[in-house]
This record gives structure tokens, sequence and C-alpha cells, in this order.
């Protein structure tokens, strides 16, 4: 019984001086990440312009909207929405001076696989940041294109 | 008092069992407090723990992985630290299993923050397994160590 306290204590002792670091090291950090989530996270900032697949279609079919693969590189290659270009978040300093030509006053729709994909969201924030006027996000866009077998492609990038 | 020849090779499993515990943890733990935020993203992806204990567990878990791995080398406190350490592989075992078992598409965010690794889910939970068992074996094993 007595070691049993002592493990206990051993393992109060652990989780406090955790916690104790992740305070210290947080407050030091230069841009502190709040212990709870607030209003502030890059995330949350900016309003969120989703589009339904039936906008996009509509969109796809009248040639209005450029499409924006936010999946990895590899997934884009294997297949992605016929006429879409690959830009994932991650590459995006390097990548966006290529396609800006491309998408310079064009309606643009960010698309990612999986409901809680964010990559599409941040995509879109990135495109605004770069003063893109309409940008929308085709939330779970791979998965719903697929399901209503909508034109796709094979291939890398042109 | 052994009889058997393979209790002088327990004291080294054990050991060597131990440093292969020590490096996962110090190598988890390291980039996830260089970039909370994105481990916070991660741990939201799973879609387990509540949005306002999201970014709370993201500061904590990697200092609590690295003091484990500190203890780990410095041979203090063993049971405490086998017993957080199996407890965190096992929490993470089956956050991953239930992610899986519900077709979420989501990264596991053991090792790396970015968010467009490309390798499979049955990779992550094989390597999961395999953390499980190193960390209970390791824990088992404790009592031979040098």
């Amino acid at each position: 019984m007595k070691r049993l306290t002592t493990y206990g204590l051993q393992i109060f002792f652990i989780l406090a001086v955790s916690t104790t670091l992740a305070l210290l090291f947080n407050n030091l950090r230069p841009q502190a990440l709040s212990w709870i989530p607030t209003q502030e996270d890059p995330l949350e900032e900016e309003p969120r312009e989703e589009i339904t697949l039936a906008e996009a279609a509509m969109l796809f079919e009248t040639g209005q909207a450029v499409f924006l693969d936010a999946r990895d590189n590899y997934f884009y290659t294997q297949e992605h929405i016929q006429g879409a270009l690959s830009l994932p978040p991650d590459y995006f300093d390097y990548e966006f001076p290529r396609l800006a030509d491309q998408l310079t006053d064009k309606t643009v729709i960010t698309y990612c696989d999986g409901e809680l994909c964010s990559l599409g969201h941040e995509l879109a924030i990135m495109l605004k940041d770069q003063g893109l006027p309409e940008v929308y996000v085709l939330v779970n866009g791979w998965w719903l294109w697929k399901n209503e077998n909508l034109p796709v492609t094979r291939g890398a990038q042109p | 008092m052994k009889t058997n020849c393979s209790g002088h090779y327990l004291p080294v499993i054990a050991q060597g069992i131990r440093w292969i515990l020590v490096a996962i943890f110090i190598y988890a733990a390291i980039p996830k407090i260089l970039d909370p935020a994105q481990f916070a993203q991660n741990i939201a992806n799973y879609a387990l723990v509540p949005p306002m204990l999201t970014n709370a567990l993201a500061l904590i878990l990697p200092w609590l992985e690295l003091i484990i791995a500190i203890l780990l080398i410095c041979r203090l406190w063993p049971w405490a630290s086998f017993f957080i350490l199996n407890a965190l592989l096992l929490i993470f075992l089956a956050a991953l299993a239930s992610a899986y078992f519900r077709g979420l598409d989501i990264d596991c965010g053991c090792f790396s923050t970015s968010s467009t690794m490309t390798l499979s889910m049955h990779w992550y939970l094989a390597r999961d397994v395999f953390f499980v068992t190193l960390g209970l074996v390791g824990a088992w094993l404790n009592k031979y160590a040098p």
C-alpha cells in the first residue's frame, strides 16, 4: 500500500513538472499558444467561404473557376479534379509564384479529402492573403467529386 | 539464483529496450514542443478530445514525453515512468485505432507535425502496436535491469 502511494505521488509529480515546463516554455515563446482555444487562432481568424458541390460543379461546367488541389502532390498525381492545379499549403511559398498568373482575378475553389481535412481552408486563407478576390472551399471536395463521378484526370501537374 | 543462462541476457535486453524507448520518446517530443499549434491541429483531427482541451494537451503531452525519456535515461522512478509511458502508448494506439475504424483520413501526427505525410494508416497502426509491445516488455523486464 505504501509502495502504491509512493508510485502515485511520483506520477503526480511527473505530471506536475510537465505542466509547469509547458506553461513556462509556452510563455517564453514569441507567439504563445492560448491554453483555451479562442477566436484568435489562425484557422478561426478569417471567415470561411464554403461552397456546395452543386455550385462548384456548375462553376466547373461553365469553366468559371480554377480548382486548386490542397492535398499532397502524391495524391494529386494519383488522381485529381479535371483541370485542377496542385497547391499544397506546405509548398505555398514555393509553388504560388509559378501559378499566380493562372489565378489572378479568377474564382478559385480549393479542395481536400475528408470532412476534417483543414488543408482546403489553410490554402484559402493563404490565397486571400495574396489578394485573390474570390476564394471558396469545397469541404471534403475530393470525396464528394468522386462520389458523383464528376470528371477527374491522372498525372502530374503540367 | 538463475539456473538458466538466459538470465545473463535479460539485463542487456532490458537496457536495450529502455534506450529504444528513450529514443522514440525524444524523437516524438521535440517537433511537438517546437510547434504546439500544429500538434493541436493534429489532435483536433482525431475528433476525440473536446476542442477546449486540444491546446492544453498539445502543450503538456510533449513535455511529459520528454520528462519520461529523461527519467528513463537517469533510471529514476522506473515504475512510475513505465506506468505513464505505457498509459501514453496505449492511449495513442486507442486513438489511432478509433480513427481507423471511423474511417477518418488523418495524419497520425506522432512524430512529424506535417499534415501531408503519405504513409498509410496500416503502417501507423503496426508501428504503434510495436511501440506498445516494447513498452510493456520494457516495463516487465525492468526488474532485471542492471
